[in-house]
C-alpha cells in the first residue's frame, strides 16, 4: 500500500498527556512508523482520522466523550487498531472487535514494537465490522448499553438510550426515532433489542423496538392487530406476540 | 419497651415467682380468715409486680454511678415510700371488699393491725423490685453490646476489604506506574517526585489501616495525597476547592471513610468528563455535628450506569461506628454528584472535656 521508505501514519489516541507523550518517545525509535496527529478524546480521534487518514491508531479505552470501543465502531475499517490500556478486562472483547494488539500499561518499547509488527502485517486488511460483536464488545457483561453512538454523515451523535422511543429494523439498518428527529445504524434489530435493557424496550413488532415508557395507550386496529399510540401522538404497530411481550413488561 | 412484656414467658414467670412472695404478707397478716388474707395478698403482691414494672424506666434513667449515688438512693428512697404507701392501700380496699363475705369480715381489722409491717414489706419489695431491674438493664445491655459489636466487626472487616481494594486499587498503580514511566523519558525530577509521592500516599493508606479513628485534617491530608498522584495524570483536569473550618478539621472520622469518596469523585466525575467541573470538598462543625460534603460533576451521557457499592461500604462503616447517629445522603443530579457526611462531631480534645 505505502510506498518503502515512507513511514506508515499513526494517530495516537489518549486523554493523559504522559501516556501521549510516553508513546510519541517510543515511536521515535520506530523508523517506519510517524506520529501524524494527537486526540485528547474519542471525537476528537474521529475527527483527526478523517482528517489524516491514519494507518493505524494507539486507542486508549476509558476517555472522555466517547470510550475507544465506540470509536473503533465508527472508524474506517481499513485503519488498524492497537488498545492501550491499565484495564486487562476488555482484552478478550478488544479482539473480538478485531484489534491488531493489546497493550496493558505500563509497556516497554519491545512491547510496542512488537505490536507495531503485528499491524504490519494486518495493514491493508479490511476489518470486518460485524455490528453485534461491537455492541457486545462495547457494554460490562451483564449490563445493558445506556448510550448508542451514531454516525449520522458528518455528525456523530451520542443518544441516551432513555431517549430513544422506538426504532424500526430495515434489512442491515436502524432507524432510530429519538429526541424528535431519526438516525440510520448499521445493524440489525435484533442486534439492538440484545444490547438494550430488556425491562425497558420490547420487541412489539417483527420490524419494532419500543420504549415502553413511551407508551400512552393501545388501541385496537383491525384483523386482531393493535397499535402502541405515544404520548407525542405517534403510532407504532404491534404484532400478536408482540402484544404479550409488551404486556408483560408493562405488568398487564 | 420493658423486655419482660417483650416476652410473655418470661413475664408468666416473674409474677409467678411474686405470687409466691405473697407468702410473707400472708404470715404477717395471721388472719383468722386464712384463705381470704392469703387471697387478699396473692392478689396485692401481684398487682405490686405488675405495678412496679415502670421501675425499668426509672432505673435506665438512673445509672448506678458512685458520683450520683446520692441522688440515686433518694430518689429509689422517695419512690420506695409512695410504692409501699400504694400496696397498703391496696390491702385496705380489697380487705373492706373482701369484708363483705360473712366468713372473711376480720380482714379490714387485721390489715388495720398489721399497717407497719405491711408498709415495710411494700419497702423491701420495692428495694428486690429495683435490684432485679439493675441486673436486668446491665443484662440487656451486654446484650446490645454484643450486637452492636458484631455489626461493627463485619462493617471492620468489609471495610478492611474495600480499603485494600480501594487503596491499593490495581488500576490506580497501573495508570501511576505508566506515568511514572513516561516521566522518566521527558522529566526526571518529575518521575522522582512522583514515586516519592506516590510511596507517602500507599504508606499513609497503610498505616491509616491500623486505627479506627483519625482526624478529619489527618485523612484529607491522606486525599491530598492520593490527588496529588493522580494530578500528575489527568493535569490540569483535575481542579479541587477546598473550604474547611479548622473546627472541623479536628474532628475525629473513621480512617480511610473520605478516601473511597473521593476516588469515587475522581474516577465517575473527572476522568470521564473532558472539561470536568472542580472536585469540591466542604467541612463545617455546627451544633456538635460534623458535616463534610463532597461535590463533582459527572459524564452528562455515562456510557454505564455506576454502581454504588462503594457507597454501601461508607454507609455499613458509619453504622458500625455510630449506629443511627450518623447519615450519608447522597444527591445525584444529571451533570452534579453530591455526597453528604453527617455525623457527630468529636474531637480528641472534646473528649477530654467530658
Amino acid at each position: 500500500m505505502s510506498e518503502p521508505g515512507v513511514p506508515r501514519r499513526v494517530l495516537v489516541v489518549d486523554d493523559e498527556e504522559p501516556a501521549r507523550r510516553l508513546l510519541a518517545e517510543y515511536l521515535r525509535a520506530q523508523p517506519g512508523w510517524s506520529i501524524v496527529a494527537q486526540a485528547k478524546n474519542g471525537l476528537e480521534a474521529l475527527k483527526l482520522a478523517k482528517e489524516h487518514e491514519p494507518d493505524l491508531l494507539l486507542l486508549d479505552v476509558q476517555m472522555p466523550k466517547l470510550d475507544g470501543f465506540e470509536v473503533l465502531g465508527l472508524l474506517a475499517p481499513e485503519i488498524a487498531v492497537i488498545f492501550t490500556t491499565a484495564f486487562d478486562e476488555y482484552a478478550v472483547r478488544a479482539f473480538e472487535v478485531h484489534a491488531v494488539d493489546y497493550l496493558l500499561k505500563p509497556f516497554s518499547e519491545e512491547r510496542l514494537a512488537q505490536a507495531l509488527l503485528r499491524a504490519e502485517k494486518r495493514l491493508g486488511e479490511l476489518r470486518s465490522l460485524a455490528a453485534p460483536e461491537l455492541q457486545r464488545a462495547a457494554r460490562s457483561p451483564g449490563s445493558y448499553l445506556e448510550r448508542l453512538v451514531i454516525r449520522d454523515g458528518a455528525e456523530i451523535l451520542i443518544i441516551a438510550a432513555s431517549a430513544i422511543d422506538f426504532a424500526r429494523g430495515q434489512d442491515d439498518y436502524v432507524e432510530v426515532f429519538h429526541d424528535a428527529r431519526s438516525s440510520l445504524t448499521q445493524q440489525t434489530l435484533q442486534s439492538l433489542e440484545a444490547s438494550l435493557d430488556p425491562r425497558q424496550f420490547v420487541r412489539v413488532h417483527r420490524s419494532y423496538l419500543l420504549n415502553v415508557s413511551r407508551v400512552a395507550r393501545i388501541e385496537p386496529w383491525g384483523h386482531g392487530s393493535k397499535m402502541a399510540i405515544l404520548h407525542d401522538g405517534r403510532n407504532v404497530p404491534i404484532s400478536r406476540a408482540g402484544e404479550a411481550r409488551l404486556r408483560t413488561a408493562l405488568g398487564l | 419497651m420493658h423486655p419482660l412484656l417483650a416476652q410473655r414467658r418470661s413475664l408468666s414467670a416473674y409474677l409467678l415467682f411474686w405470687a409466691g412472695l405473697s407468702a410473707v404478707p400472708w404470715v404477717l397478716l395471721h388472719s383468722t380468715a386464712a384463705l381470704g388474707a392469703l387471697v387478699l395478698s396473692a392478689a396485692c403482691t401481684v398487682a405490686f409486680a405488675i405495678g412496679t414494672l415502670p421501675v425499668w424506666y426509672l432505673c435506665r434513667a438512673l445509672p448506678l454511678l458512685p458520683a450520683k449515688l446520692w441522688r440515686v438512693v433518694s430518689i429509689h428512697a422517695a419512690a420506695a415510700a409512695l410504692w409501699s404507701i400504694g400496696f397498703l392501700v391496696c390491702a385496705q380496699l380489697l380487705a373492706e371488699l373482701l369484708a363483705l363475705l360473712p366468713a372473711w369480715h376480720a380482714l379490714p381489722a387485721d390489715v388495720g393491725a398489721a399497717e407497719g409491717p405491711l408498709l415495710g414489706v411494700g419497702a423491701l419489695f420495692y428495694l428486690l423490685v429495683a435490684t432485679f431491674h439493675y441486673v436486668l438493664a446491665e443484662l440487656e445491655q451486654r446484650r446490645l453490646a454484643g450486637e452492636r459489636e458484631a455489626v461493627l466487626a463485619l462493617a471492620a472487616q468489609r471495610a478492611e476489604l474495600s480499603a485494600l481494594r480501594a487503596q491499593v486499587h490495581p488500576h490506580f498503580l497501573f495508570n501511576s506506574l505508566n506515568t511514572v514511566s513516561a516521566l522518566i523519558g521527558y522529566d526526571p525530577a518529575k518521575a522522582r517526585e512522583a514515586c516519592l509521592l506516590l510511596a507517602q500516599y500507599l504508606r499513609g493508606t497503610l498505616g491509616a489501616q491500623e486505627r479506627a479513628l483519625v482526624p478529619l485534617r489527618e485523612e484529607w491530608s491522606l486525599c491530598q495525597g492520593y490527588l496529588a498522584v493522580e494530578a500528575l495524570r489527568l493535569g490540569e483536569r483535575l481542579r479541587v476547592e477546598v473550604s474547611m473550618e479548622e473546627a472541623a478539621e479536628d474532628c475525629e472520622i473513621p480512617s480511610l471513610l473520605l478516601q473511597p469518596l473521593v476516588e469515587n469523585a475522581v474516577t465517575h466525575g473527572i476522568a470521564p468528563v473532558d472539561e470536568p467541573e472542580p472536585l469540591r470538598v466542604r467541612a463545617r462543625c455546627r451544633g456538635g455535628r460534623l458535616s463534610v460534603e463532597l461535590e463533582n460533576g459527572l459524564d452528562p451521557a455515562p456510557r454505564r450506569r455506576v454502581g454504588g457499592l462503594g457507597l454501601a461500604n461508607v454507609r455499613a462503616r458509619l453504622f458500625g461506628q455510630y449506629g443511627n447517629d450518623a447519615t450519608l445522603r447522597v444527591e445525584r443530579g444529571v451533570d452534579r454528584f453530591v455526597v453528604v457526611l453527617d455525623l457527630p462531631a468529636s474531637s480528641p480534645r472534646s473528649l477530654e472535656a467530658r
